[in-house]
């Protein structure tokens, strides 16, 4: 006997159960009705109330017209006179009935040039956000923040910064100031600041903190450190224990002849598409490790292999296997692949390890070839390519749209002999912070994204008992997460459970 | 009433999938007085109805709906005990339910600062630092009621029982 049995014959009467779910159900039901009847009430007195204004004000200027001696109407004792004088006992009393007064929580203010202030009630949620200036005010003349949480309306006017050409990569030392008022508004500021970092880091630039009060921040935008080239010592890789070898082993690929541009550059971008077998980790040690780092990535068929190569490096990268100082040399080996696939990889190893500053060599091998990343290696001992996909893939990196175009431009003029859409080509593209999109119904995450000008695509799928907080119509999974720097060219998925 | 901030929907779903642990942690905390536990019950789903915390994933609303029904219940403890000390001397003695054994009636009979640490610990699994999130308390807090908890119900019962 344990504790656990004991509860277990704690059970809930049947009739009790049924009775107080009916009351429940009761109550939530209720409490929507009167919801919707306060929406509907203020759908109808706001149009109203307008239509009085209007009335009162028309009232008063002939109102005033009537009072004013000399003027014509007053003069011929027109009925104008009698409708003045019957509208002045309405302006009256309108005057004295008091104005509904405008909830005011807490109040978030940012500044840049553009001011726009959050007005926030105490669950979070945005009451209002205004313009404290002209440009606040034609920043945000498009968007309704309507039910949004705090979070996704400093992420929206945040994007709405980026997206207006007020944070751009040339930001450096742009100062915006943040402030807050009324209590627990600390938070908010922090959330506001967060954001401001996001943003900041999708153009690889830092953010200083500088505390100007107690309800004050200054943000401070910093060209990220520098690491020093220099300083790496230099040696013969082959000299060198191997430290990790990651082999990848493809099949066949497919290729099919391109009629648009995006399509083109895709193509170019992946080297062909490919199915890839396996990926195999060896260590240093001898010790095999299939998956393992990487056991979270998706290697299913269809994925390209640069794609591949890049994930796997980035992985790689972000688990701290890539680095200045490795023990050893850091082999990526292509099995089955072509000429052109290894060229691919190789493409993507430099992007990963070029702003490391590290070497990298590579040797083409009978069947494809290998990557040789070491900490000591001479860097970019390979051949450049004649069609230049690292300046393009470097371009991208550094996010200079207008000479990724002119790459795209040259590059597609060769692949498609013109046949590009020029207008795709010239979309100037961003990059700015995901919002959260969990938990909103289909229709409010469209107009979210809509608004902070995000590609997306949804898919209604059933999302099974493991996630019983699924509810109908809502969004339970976003591939990119709330917070993370995201490229206006990509399109995000969501997905919106769609079945009970 | 707040506004409700979930869909009718939700807040039957939460109910069927949560009202068991609820209904057993208001049992936990009171007497087994019917109206009481009602109460304690609906007031929960009232607070769950009209807050807007977003859930992680459906353990994470359940723990949520258990940390409130054990502040309800002490709240119904505190406002009942008031009235009942102003208006009776003397309350009468109720015979104990019959799917109450002796370690339910023991944790029963263990101060209300444990009785929350208890059931997340003993009945859900939660672990310490998983309770000392949920509840607000430093991990090191947790672990000490815990092991006051367990030392209080051994006196009570044999160590086997447990």
């Amino acid at each position: 006997m344990s504790i656990k049995d004991s509860f277990d014959k704690i059970v809930m009467p049947e009739d009790m159960k049924n009775g107080l779910r009916t009351q429940v159900a009761k109550a939530a039901e209720e409490a929507a009705a009167r919801k919707l009847r306060r929406r509907r009430a203020l759908r109808m007195v706001l149009p109203a109330a307008a239509a009085l204004a209007l009335v009162v004000v028309a009232a008063a200027v002939i109102g005033s017209l009537v009072r004013e001696p000399g003027t014509a109407s007053a003069q011929s004792g027109t009925p104008v006179t009698e409708t003045a004088n019957a509208a002045t006992p309405t302006v009256l009393a309108l005057e004295t009935t008091p104005e509904p007064q405008k909830k005011v929580g807490v109040l978030v203010t940012l500044s840049i040039n553009p001011e726009v202030e959050f007005n926030v009630d105490e669950d979070g949620m945005i009451i209002e956000v205004t313009g404290k200036n002209d440009d606040g005010a034609e920043l945000i003349k498009d968007v309704d923040f309507t039910g949004m949480s705090f979070e996704n309306a400093a992420i929206t006017v945040v994007n709405l910064l980026i997206r207006s050409g007020y944070i751009t990569a040339e930001s450096v030392d742009r100062s915006i100031f943040l402030s807050v008022g009324g209590e627990g508004g600390e938070g908010l500021l922090e959330v506001l600041a967060d954001t401001i970092r996001s943003a900041a880091a999708g153009y690889e630039m830092d953010v200083d903190t500088v505390q100007t009060g107690e309800e004050q921040l200054q943000l401070v935008i910093r060209e990220q450190p520098q690491e020093d080239v220099n300083a790496l010592q230099k040696a013969d890789p082959n000299d060198l224990p191997l430290y990790m070898q990651v082999d990848i082993q493809l099949s066949g690929f497919v290729n099919t002849p391109e009629t648009r541009y995006w399509d083109a550059a895709n193509r170019i971008f992946y080297a062909g598409v490919t199915e890839l077998d396996s990926v195999v980790f060896t260590f240093g040690n001898g010790e095999q490790n299939s998956g393992g780092v990487l056991a979270s990535c998706d290697f299913g068929g269809g994925n390209s292999i640069a794609e591949t190569v890049m994930t796997t490096l980035a992985v790689l990268d972000e688990n701290g296997y890539i680095t200045r100082d490795m023990p050893g040399k850091l082999v990526i080996a292509l099995h089955g692949g072509t000429e052109e696939q290894f060229r691919a990889s190789l493409e993507m190893a430099r992007l990963v390890v070029e702003d490391l500053g590290i070497g990298l060599e590579a040797v083409p091998g009978s069947e494809s070839g290998t990557v040789v990343i070491s900490s000591s290696a001479e860097p970019f001992t390979a051949p450049e390519h004649e069609y230049t996909l690292s300046q393009l893939l470097n371009t991208l990196i550094n996010k200079d749209a207008a000479k990724v175009t002119e790459l795209q431009m040259r590059i597609l003029s060769l692949a498609t002999e013109e046949r590009y859409v020029r207008d795709e080509l010239l979309r100037p593209r961003f990059w700015i912070v995901m919002p959260d999109l969990i938990g909103l119904t289909e229709e409010e995450a469209v107009r979210l994204c809509e608004q902070n000008g995000i590609n997306y695509w949804i898919e209604h799928m059933e999302f099974t008992a493991s996630a019983d907080t699924a509810f109908l119509g809502r969004v339970q999974y976003q591939d990119m997460p709330e917070g993370s720097s995201v490229c206006t060219d990509w399109q995000i998925q969501f997905a919106v459970q769609d079945a009970a | 009433m707040s506004a409700v901030r979930r869909t009718e929907e939700e807040i039957l779903t939460a109910y069927e999938r949560c009202a068991d642990a609820v209904y057993r942690v208001c049992r936990m905390f009171l007497t087994a007085d019917r109206a009481d536990i009602m109460d304690a019950f609906q007031q929960t789903f009232l607070k769950y109805m009209v807050c807007t915390k977003k859930f992680e994933n459906s353990e994470h609303e359940k723990a949520w709906l258990i940390v409130t029904a054990s502040n309800v219940c002490r709240d119904i403890l505190r406002s009942s005990w008031r009235k009942k000390v102003m208006l009776t001397d003397e309350l009468p003695q109720r015979a104990a339910p019959s799917d109450e054994d002796e370690i339910f009636r023991c944790v029963k009979a263990l101060p209300e600062k444990y009785k929350t640490a208890v059931y997340l610990h003993y009945y859900e699994g939660y672990s310490a630092s998983e309770i000392a999130k949920l509840t607000g308390r430093a991990e090191s807090t947790v672990y000490a009621v815990l092991s006051k908890a367990r030392k209080q119900l051994k006196q009570m019962l044999t160590e086997d029982e447990i």
